[in-house]
């Protein structure tokens, strides 16, 4: 996974970057909006971390220009301002996410892969965690490497945790899910899905928590320190 | 005549030149108008006048008429009127003299004889020039009186009126058939007298003149009274406006006049209010560099040893660090961003902050949610079963405030709690009235304690866990931003604490 890191403060950008190194990504870091712009051209990146408070150009205006010049790749801002109307406007001019500084390494990671989850999702339709994928367009799963057999209403359940994950899935919004397959479905229907899910995936290190009063939530065994993506 | 009219005044005191011109447009708006309902009046009655002037006429007609005495042509006998009337005149040529002598010149005719009637020779000699008379024959044949006057010849006995100008001067002229001592004669009598005229002079002479000095007099009357007036006021306006920032004490109420002075003690109570409120923040800036030096100390003690140490290695060298002394500084870190950020949170929390924006309907339900989602990972890695009890419910209030709000309660929860128990989250309606709350079945809080967790940066004696003792404070101060407050009680077991914010019904 290719990233592009654009933030000024030395102290903060190489922390950043030996943190991302670490969770194994390839890190381009510059430190204004306009060699960002440069290296945007110049290479493809998967992902971009753009700190809001640049000289010169900002961050909101580097995410713009980015956008305008045809560059669809996912950006996460940073931003030391926390005012409300700074994360909507960020928002509205292609940002995809938005993170306070200062963070906890480990929130950032977790951000990241939901933020490529959804633009591979996008693109490939394939999901993936972890050892886990799912070709949404064949109905084929595969769990490290290896064809996953799922039933229809598995897959349906599945999917939709995926969808949600690394967030929480609600139960009522699960039941959604499944209606389409059965009229009259229990809550405790769900269960029996769930506990299948779980002897499927489990061999694989993935953990399927219930959580609750809510629903349930796919995990990766060692969330924090895990590589971005096994396939990246 | 208004203040506006002087800019160097109303430059000076734009306050007192806005009031200047509003009094005085409000007194002489009034004022004008009596002004024009007076000369309306006034323009009514010069109909009235103009229908005297025709009255009269009518009057004096048949009287012109009763003159004739005789048919009789005899010339002496015409002379004793013309005496009388000159006699009557009291010098200067009169009409009555120039009848005469045109009476005279007629001699082809038949003259009848005159004896002018007193209130005609009256008329005649009233306004020198600006009257005449006419004897004519039914058949419009002048007999006596002003050549000037055209012929008229009125069909019936009723009296006629034309106006017309000669000589520059608009004559009321009217004609009659009359019987006389010398027959069906016609007689006519025009008075140049303008009655509109007249009363134009009238007007502008005693009406519009003396209204419209009393008008400029009361406009200079007004502005210098209300200038007077206003002194208490403006002297106000210059002690509020010398003040500097700092000098919030407040103003003396007994020196301003009556009406002022509940302008004055509002000013007062705001003074109060300012003064509370930046003392309250000079105590909390003071506690937070306060409390903030405590995780800062930390950090720079352990990079301080580093530093120590490194000196001992060459340039480009590098050292081993210690695990357990890298996750003290990690932890250290998180503390103080931690610290920073409820710092940040308490002071946006500001009730007076939060009243500046609009409040909307918010989803209780979805944001505890979203605070759960958020938690998720911090209560699994603190071995605590997290879980939610949410029924919908909805109040209005600041969103972010909320989830704020909701997130110190949480986190609150998750701290002080031990491993191995759990936090529920939970939402919905309680008779009517909507609820957040979160609860736990940890230690609980001992019922004397209860008011002073709500204290900033007070933390439980003898508390184990790390943490700022600005949690619940915050939590607190939000809650009151929407006009309710924190309540703490034990849990629904009876055991540990359940912290909830019970919301206006809605």
């Amino acid at each position: 996974m290719r990233l592009l890191l654009v933030e000024d403060d030395v102290m903060v950008a190489s922390g950043i970057k030996l943190g991302l190194c670490d969770a194994g990504y390839a890190v381009d870091w510059v430190g204004s909006a306009e060699r960002a712009l440069e290296a945007a051209q110049a290479a493809a990146f998967d992902v971009a971390v753009v700190d809001i408070g640049l000289p010169k150009m900002d961050g909101l205006a580097l995410t713009a220009a980015l956008r305008s010049a045809g560059h669809a790749f996912p950006v996460l801002i940073l931003t030391a301002r926390d005012a409300l109307q700074d994360r909507v406007q960020g928002l509205d001019l292609g940002a995809d996410d938005y993170m306070l500084k200062p963070f906890e390494l480990p929130e950032l990671l977790a951000r990241l892969r939901a933020l490529l989850r959804r633009s591979q999702a996008a693109t490939s339709a394939v999901l993936s965690f972890g050892a886990l994928e799912m070709d949404t367009a064949h109905r084929q799963a595969r769990l490290a490497g290896a064809p996953l057999e799922l039933g229809p209403r598995e897959w349906t359940v599945l999917e939709y945790l995926l969808m949600q994950a690394p967030k929480p899935a609600a139960k009522d919004k699960l039941l959604q899910a499944l209606t389409g397959w059965d009229k009259e479905i229990t809550p405790n229907a769900i269960e029996v899905y769930i506990s299948r899910l779980r002897g499927k995936l489990e061999p694989a290190g993935i953990v399927l928590r219930a959580i609750r009063g809510f629903g349930y939530r796919l995990e990766l065994p060692a969330t924090a320190g895990s590589p971005a993506h096994d396939g990246g | 005549m208004t203040a506006a009219d002087d800019p160097a005044d109303t430059a000076a005191t734009p306050l007192m030149g806005g009031l200047q011109r509003r009094l005085l447009l409000l007194l002489l708006f009034p004022f004008g108008m009596l002004v024009l309902v007076g000369t309306w009046l006034h323009y009514q009655s010069a109909g009235s006048a103009a229908l005297q002037q025709d009255l009269l006429l009518a009057k004096l007609a048949p009287m012109l008429g009763d003159s004739v005495v005789a048919a009789a042509s005899d010339a002496p006998d015409a002379t004793p009127a013309g005496r009388r009337g000159r006699s009557a005149a009291a010098g200067g040529e009169t009409a009555a003299d120039r009848a005469n002598r045109a009476a005279e010149q007629a001699l082809a005719l038949p003259r009848p004889v005159l004896l002018l009637a007193p209130p005609v020779v009256e008329f005649l000699t009233q306004t020198a020039g600006a009257t005449g008379y006419s004897i004519s024959s039914i058949d419009g044949q002048q007999l006596l009186g002003d050549a000037w006057l055209p012929p008229m010849m009125p069909v019936t006995r009723e009296p006629e009126f034309i106006s017309l100008t000669q000589g520059g001067v608009t004559y009321r002229v009217i004609a009659q058939r009359v019987y006389t001592a010398a027959g069906e004669l016609i007689v006519q009598l025009a008075d140049g007298s303008d009655a509109r005229q007249q009363w134009a002079g009238t007007v502008l002479s005693s009406v519009l003149l003396p209204n419209l000095v009393l008008m400029a007099v009361a406009a200079v009357w007004v502005r210098w009274a209300v200038r007077r007036a206003l002194r208490p006021l403006m002297e106000l306006k210059t002690a509020v406006e010398q003040r500097s920032p700092r000098d919030l004490s407040p103003l003396a109420v007994q020196a301003t006049p009556t009406e002022v002075q509940p302008l004055v003690q509002s000013l007062n109570r705001l003074f109060a209010m300012v003064n509370a409120q930046a003392e309250a923040q000079r105590r909390f800036v003071a506690d937070a560099a306060h409390q903030l030096r405590t995780p800062i100390a930390g950090l720079q003690a352990q990079v301080e040893a580093w530093g120590q140490a490194a000196r001992h290695i060459e340039k480009g060298g590098a050292m081993r660090l210690p695990v357990e002394q890298v996750m003290r500084l990690r932890h250290a870190c998180r503390r103080t961003s931690q610290l920073a950020n409820q710092l940040l949170a308490l002071s946006r929390a500001d009730a007076t902050t939060a009243a500046s924006q609009a409040m909307q309907r918010v989803d209780l339900r979805a944001l505890c949610e979203a605070v759960l989602a958020q938690h998720l990972d911090e209560a699994l890695a603190r071995h605590i079963d997290l879980g939610l009890d949410a029924q919908p419910a909805q109040t209005d209030g600041h969103e972010w405030l909320l989830r704020e709000l909701l997130i110190n309660l949480v986190d609150n929860a998750l701290r002080y709690t031990p491993a191995h128990s759990s936090v529920t989250v939970r939402c919905g309606v309680k008779d009517g009235q909507p609820f957040l709350a979160v609860e736990d079945n940890g230690p609980g809080i001992e019922p004397a304690e209860r008011a002073r967790v709500l204290q900033r940066f007070y933390r439980v004696p003898g508390t184990q866990a790390e943490g700022n003792g600005l949690g619940l404070a915050i939590a607190d101060e939000i809650a009151r931003a929407h006009a309710t407050q924190l309540q703490l009680e034990p849990a629904s077991g009876g055991q540990g604490l359940r912290v909830s914010v019970l919301f206006k019904r809605g």
